[in-house]
C-alpha cells in the first residue's frame, strides 16, 4: 500500500513539473498571422526559439514595453516541440498572441532564416 | 510478476510519455577540435580555414626521456587549408565532411642551417566524416541547462603517413590509422559567461602495413617487415570558457585540450626466419591551450581567429605531464558561411 502511495506521488510530482503551463502558444500558419496583421495599424512580429540566447534579450525588451502589447505577435520557430508555453510563463507574456510555426509557412512567408528576428509591419 | 512491479512499469511508461520531450536541436558546443558545427537554424553551411603550425617540438625523441623536449629535426612549419561542409539531417542532428591540404617545410639538415630548406612537400590530409546529435538543448527559461550533444566521427587513413611510408615528418601528415571517435559535449551557453566540457574516445583499427620493418627509433629496417601496428585508445578532453560581447557580435573563448594517446605496438617479422619481434611506443600525453575570437559580421557570416599553444605546461603535471609526442603551436583563420 505504501508503495502505491509513493508511486502515485511520483506521478503527481512529474505531472506538475513536466507540463508547466497550459498551452498559450498555438500552432498556426501564415494565414493566421495575416488575419491578425490586417486588423492592426502597426504590428511587430517577433520570431524566437527557446534555445536562442539572443532571443532572451528581445523577449525581456517586450516585457518592459507593456504599452505595445496589442501590437506584438510572438512566433516560435526552429523548435520541434511545444516549449514556447514555458517561455511565455517565464517572461510573463501569457497575454500576448503567440504562434508555433510547425508548418514553417510563417517563416517562409516573411523569409526568416535566423533567430531572433523582428519584423515591423505598418498598415 | 508481482502487481507492484507491473504498476511500476506502467507508471514509468506513463512518466516517459508525459515528460516534456527533451528533443533539442543541434548546436555548437566546445568546438575547439571540430571546425564546423551547425546551429539549430542552419541547414547547410561551409567552412574555409587556413592555419600554420610552428615551433614543432619532440618529447622523448632519439631515446631521450619521454618528457624531455627538443626541437623537431625535420619539420619547421606546416600550412593547412581546410574545407568543410555541414548539412542538417534532422531537427536534432547534422553531419559534416572535412578535408584538408597541407604544405610541410623543414631544413635539409637542422645541424647545418647553411644548407637551407628542403623542398616544400604538398600533401592531402585525412578526410573526416562527423556527426552530432542533440540529446538536450539549451533553454532560455533555464540559464543553467546545458546543451548535451553526442558526437561521432570516422577518419579513414588515406593521407601519406608514417605507418605506410618512410618515417619522415616532412613527407607525411596522417597518423596511419583508420579511426572512429565518439564522445559527449556539454555546453552551458545561455548566459554571457559560457563554459563547457567535452570528452572523446578514439579507437584506432589495427593496421597490417606489410612494408619495411621499423627500428626502435622509427627508422626503416632492411631485414624485417612491419606486419602489424596497433594503437590503444586515445582520450581527448576539451575544457572551454567564453564570453559574449552581444552588442558587438563578438565572442571570445579559451580553454585546454588534454590528449592522451595509448600505447602503440609495432610487430616486425624477420624476412629470413619469420620470427616476430615487437617495439612498443610509450603512451603520449599532449596538453594544449587555445584561445579564439569569433565575429559574426551578419546572420550568415562568421569569422574566427584562433591560437593554440601546443605542449603547454612544461614541468611535472603528474599524469598530465607532456610526453612522447610531437607538439606545435598554431594560428588559424577561418570563415563560415551559412547557405540556408
Amino acid at each position: 500500500m505504501l508503495k502505491k502511495i509513493i508511486h502515485l506521488l511520483f506521478i503527481l510530482f512529474f505531472l506538475k513539473y513536466s507540463v508547466l503551463a497550459y498551452a498559450k502558444c498555438i500552432v498556426g500558419d501564415d494565414k493566421d498571422i495575416a488575419h491578425l496583421v490586417e486588423k492592426k495599424a502597426k504590428v511587430k512580429l517577433v520570431f524566437f526559439s527557446t534555445w536562442c540566447a539572443d532571443c532572451k534579450d528581445e523577449l525581456e525588451k517586450i516585457k518592459k514595453e507593456k504599452s505595445t502589447k496589442e501590437q506584438v505577435i510572438l512566433i516560435n520557430i526552429f523548435d520541434p516541440e511545444k516549449k514556447a508555453d514555458n517561455v511565455l510563463k517565464k517572461f510573463s507574456l501569457e497575454s500576448y498572441s503567440c504562434f508555433i510555426d510547425t508548418s514553417k509557412k510563417i517563416r517562409e512567408k516573411y523569409k526568416v532564416t535566423t533567430v531572433p528576428k523582428v519584423i515591423y509591419i505598418n498598415n | 510478476m508481482r502487481i507492484n512491479q507491473v504498476l511500476s512499469i506502467i507508471i514509468s511508461v506513463v512518466f516517459c510519455s508525459l515528460m516534456q520531450n527533451a528533443k533539442a536541436c543541434s548546436s555548437c558546443g566546445s568546438s575547439a577540435t571540430s571546425p564546423l558545427v551547425l546551429n539549430p537554424d542552419e541547414n547547410l553551411k561551409m567552412y574555409f580555414g587556413i592555419s600554420e603550425n610552428l615551433n614543432f617540438m619532440d618529447y622523448g625523441a632519439k631515446g631521450a626521456d619521454s618528457t624531455e623536449q627538443i626541437p623537431n629535426q625535420k619539420i619547421t612549419s606546416r600550412r593547412t587549408l581546410t574545407l568543410a561542409i555541414g548539412y542538417r539531417t534532422t531537427e536534432n542532428s547534422f553531419v559534416t565532411l572535412t578535408g584538408s591540404g597541407v604544405q610541410n617545410q623543414g631544413p635539409i639538415d637542422r645541424g647545418f642551417p647553411e644548407m637551407g630548406m628542403a623542398d616544400k612537400q604538398y600533401l592531402m590530409g585525412d578526410p573526416i566524416l562527423a556527426g552530432r546529435y542533440n540529446l538536450v538543448n539549451m533553454d532560455i527559461t533555464n540559464t543553467y541547462r546545458p546543451q548535451v550533444q553526442l558526437a561521432m566521427s570516422y577518419k579513414p587513413s588515406l593521407a601519406k603517413n608514417m605507418v605506410d611510408n618512410e618515417p619522415s615528418a616532412i613527407k607525411t601528415v596522417g597518423n596511419g590509422f583508420h579511426q572512429v571517435t565518439a564522445g559527449v559535449d556539454f555546453w552551458f551557453g545561455m548566459s554571457a559567461v559560457q563554459f563547457g566540457a567535452a570528452q572523446f574516445v578514439t579507437y584506432s583499427f589495427d593496421r597490417q602495413p606489410n612494408n619495411a620493418g621499423r627500428t626502435c627509433c622509427g627508422k626503416e629496417s632492411s631485414t624485417t617487415t612491419q606486419v602489424k601496428r596497433t594503437r590503444d585508445l586515445q582520450y581527448t578532453t576539451v575544457l572551454t570558457v567564453g564570453y559574449i560581447f552581444k552588442e558587438h557580435n563578438i565572442s571570445i573563448q579559451s580553454g585546454a585540450i588534454l590528449d592522451y594517446i595509448g600505447e602503440e605496438k609495432i610487430t616486425n617479422q624477420n624476412n629470413n626466419d619469420g620470427t616476430q619481434s615487437y617495439i612498443v611506443k610509450k603512451p603520449a600525453q599532449s596538453n594544449s591551450l587555445f584561445a579564439n575570437v569569433k565575429y559574426k559580421s551578419s546572420d550568415k557570416d562568421t569569422w574566427r581567429l584562433s591560437y593554440t599553444l601546443g605542449g603547454a605546461y612544461e614541468g611535472d603535471l603528474g599524469v598530465f605531464t607532456n610526453s612522447s609526442q610531437t607538439t606545435s603551436d598554431s594560428i588559424a583563420f577561418s570563415y563560415e558561411r551559412t547557405i540556408f
